[in-house]
């Protein structure tokens, strides 16, 4: 009997050995932060994995597909960097998804380079910072310009000539001003104010009453997501500024569907720039957006994280199909994914071709209330915006 | 033990668990699969806990500010490495002169301060300092930190890799070198006036100590030694933002040296080791939640060591020798 149970045991390892060795396993670090301010970043992630992985399988190409989670906790460069460090080493991670923040990605970059490690960005937003860094960068979230140059384009358009700038007084809220003021200036509309609010305790109103001083026919606001985003919106109402007709204009940020409901009516009316709306009219994100409240429930929202992620799992299966077979190839891996183009729920994206950076179309959309829900609706497209 | 040149000679005296110490982090870095670039930081960081315990620990001044000198390090390092000057090691001591001259002007300031006010006035050095790194995006990069820092390789021939091989070993060096300066100091006639105006400065003046000179010096070697620990960060991981002299920083490192026990130059290191050896465990454990196990584990240890962990150990190792009738306590043992 002894030897009957040791024969069955050796033919079970022989069955075995053979079919662990046919499939290689993809390990993806994901590094996102987890706790701390901005945590919405690391649920909205895991949730869009999670749920990539459900509906497509966790096997592509012949190769099966894990991941594994750490937290940056937030924009902190020196946890990020040995987070990393430790992915590519330690865990053997073959693919990451994020670091996200600019420092963590920038003090990342050495690493995915000599590691050859491809990294998509999916939370991310300082222009300059994908192909300039390391060629294993991809970017699926947005870069700054985006954001911050088609509202200036459409305002003047819509003959809002005059106009003020708010911005948060931080870096990207520097970098997102200086492309407005470009654009603005392209396209012949007059600055006649701009301030940058301090990110912390700030008290609005004094702003707004400068914005009334100034008299002019649209606002422009940039603020990290949060409550900052509430806080100027709100304010914007109380004040009056609203009823005077003056016309709140922002990037996307500020009315993000994470937050919207936290900012109540008075976002109703403004006007944004962005990337994704979960009104979106397409059959793919109907589709994506009912199939994630069906297993994330409906809050928190889904938010730009959340799409950023589920599209770097596109480019990820996408790229590990287009190499079924053989063994994991980053290179090739990365020479598929820049110039890689495929239909989001967000619309169509388009990795560049020689930078990684993410080239996609940028959507003005007007805060609306539908079902009695607050919701950012879509009404006129830019295509195609380019990263810089 | 009657004369001076004795009484110091017996301080000075290396014992063998010192000895032990070093040879274990040493000895870490052969041991296969240990995680090298948390070592670097837990090493950095209890580099960092050690210049505080200088202030704190032999001097009594509890300062809510010193991530400042730190940051002032770090971002030294990291503009020279931005504009061309890479070699680490001579970027160590511009780094440490800097720090050195912003301490010694600090020192300068507070020392007629105690207490809350003391605690007040360095508190409201680092957030200043802070809030101008952050908003001068044109000159810092604002939060986004310093873009386009290249470090070169430690004395021409060591470069940082993947492995953090060469970052630990720099940075392990580079913290004994100056754990030595600490240590020759707070065993020489300095270190022992620094102890005296703790306990009593009104006795230490009529003494004729000059306790105010001592406190701006003890201010521009603490500050000086978290400078080269700012500088050591910069260069391991090649990059500085914001986050280097962030409030955070500087109530971290007073609780990783609350933590390890005050008054022990040991104290930061051990206190480093435990508090980010847990943070890093547990937060892989479970990403989300990990805050909540991090504070009650803080509670737990400083519930059950009082006096942090060096000294309790100090004590409860003493009471085993004593039990077993070997009792070789000197008086000094505090010094450790």
């Amino acid at each position: 009997m002894r030897g009957f149970i040791r024969s069955l045991a050796i033919a079970a390892l022989v069955a075995a050995v053979p079919a662990s060795a046919q499939q290689e396993t993809i390990r993806i670090g994901v590094l996102q932060s987890f706790s701390g301010m901005t945590s919405l970043n690391g649920q909205q992630s895991e949730a869009a994995i999670k749920l990539f992985m459900k509906k497509y399988g966790d096997t592509v190409g012949g190769k099966k597909i894990e991941y594994f989670t750490r937290d940056t906790t937030g924009p902190n460069p020196e946890v990020a960097k040995r987070l990393v460090q430790e992915a590519v080493t330690r865990e053997r991670a073959q693919i990451l998804i994020g670091p996200d923040f600019t420092p963590n990605m920038l003090a990342a970059a050495p690493i995915v380079t000599e590691a050859k490690v491809p990294a998509i960005i999916n939370g991310a937003a300082t222009s300059g910072t994908i192909g300039e860094r390391t060629p294993y960068y991809a970017r699926t979230f947005f870069a700054i310009p985006q954001l911050c140059r088609p509202l200036a384009t459409y305002a003047v358009k819509n003959n809002w000539k005059r106009v003020f700038v708010v911005v948060a007084d931080f870096a990207p809220g520097h970098d997102c001003e200086k492309q407005y003021l470009g654009a603005l200036a392209e396209a012949g509309g007059t600055l006649v104010g701009n301030v940058r609010i301090p990110l912390k305790n700030p008290e609005f109103s004094s702003y707004m009453q400068r914005i009334r001083d100034a008299k002019p026919d649209a606002v422009y606001f940039f603020m990290p997501i949060g409550e900052m985003s509430i806080g100027v919106v709100r304010a914007f109402n109380e004040s009056g500024l609203k009823a005077a007709g003056i016309k709140l204009t922002g990037a996307g940020d500020i009315t993000d569907e994470t937050y919207l409901d936290a900012i109540g009516d008075a976002a109703l009316g403004a006007i944004t720039a962005g990337i994704y709306s979960t009104t979106h009219d397409s059959k793919i994100n109907k589709e994506f957006v009912s199939e994630y409240v069906a297993m994330n429930g409906k809050s928190p929202r889904i938010g730009w994280v959340a799409i950023s992620t589920w599209d770097a799992m596109r480019l990820i299966y996408d790229g590990l199909a287009a190499q079924a077979g053989g063994k994991f190839d980053p290179d090739k891996f990365m020479a598929f994914v820049k110039g890689h183009s495929f239909e989001s729920p967000r619309g169509p994206v388009t990795i560049d071709k020689g930078n990684g950076d993410i080239v996609q179309n940028v959507y003005i959309r007007r805060v609306e209330k539908i079902n009695g829900v607050l919701q950012n609706v879509e009404f006129e497209t830019f295509k195609a915006q380019p990263f810089k | 033990m009657n004369t001076p040149t004795a009484y110091f000679e017996g301080l000075a005296r290396w014992k063998p668990l010192e000895i032990v110490f070093w040879l274990v982090l040493v000895g870490l870095f052969f041991v296969p699969g240990v995680n090298l670039p948390l070592l670097s930081q837990i090493i950095i960081w209890g580099l960092f806990a050690m210049s505080l315990d200088l202030l704190l620990g032999y001097r009594g001044i509890l300062t809510m500010g010193h991530a400042a000198f730190f940051g002032i390090g770090a971002y030294t390092a990291g503009y020279l490495g931005k504009f061309g000057w890479t070699e680490p090691i001579s970027a160590l001591f511009l780094a440490a002169a800097i720090a050195a001259a912003v301490g010694l002007l600090a020192g300068r300031l507070v020392r007629s301060l105690g207490g809350i006010a003391l605690l007040m006035v360095t508190l409201g050095l680092n957030l200043i300092l802070y809030d101008f790194v952050l908003r001068s995006t044109e000159l810092t990069g604002g939060d986004d930190g310093l873009q386009g820092v290249v470090i070169g390789q430690v004395l021409g021939m060591f470069k940082f890799d993947l492995y953090g091989k060469t970052a630990y070993l720099y940075s392990l060096a580079v913290a004994f070198l100056m754990f030595l300066i600490a240590r020759a100091l707070v065993k020489s006639s300095f270190g022992l006036a620094l102890l005296g105006a703790r306990e009593n400065i009104p006795r230490m003046i009529m003494l004729g100590a000059p306790v105010g000179k001592d406190v701006s010096a003890a201010f521009a070697i603490a500050a000086a030694m978290a400078g080269v620990a700012g500088a050591l960060l910069t260069q391991t991981i090649q990059s500085v933002s914001p986050d280097a002299l962030s409030f955070q920083r500087s109530a971290d490192v007073l609780v990783i040296l609350i933590l390890g026990g005050t008054a022990r130059l040991y104290g930061g290191f051990v206190g480093a080791f435990v508090f980010l050896f847990l943070r890093d465990w547990l937060a892989q454990l479970n990403p989300v939640y990990w805050y909540f196990w991090i504070g009650l584990l803080l509670v737990v240890v400083v519930a059950f060591f009082r006096k942090g962990i060096v000294p309790s150990l100090g004590v409860l190792f003493t009471r085993m020798q004593k039990k077993r009738g070997t009792d070789e306590r000197t008086p000094n043992r505090a010094a450790l």
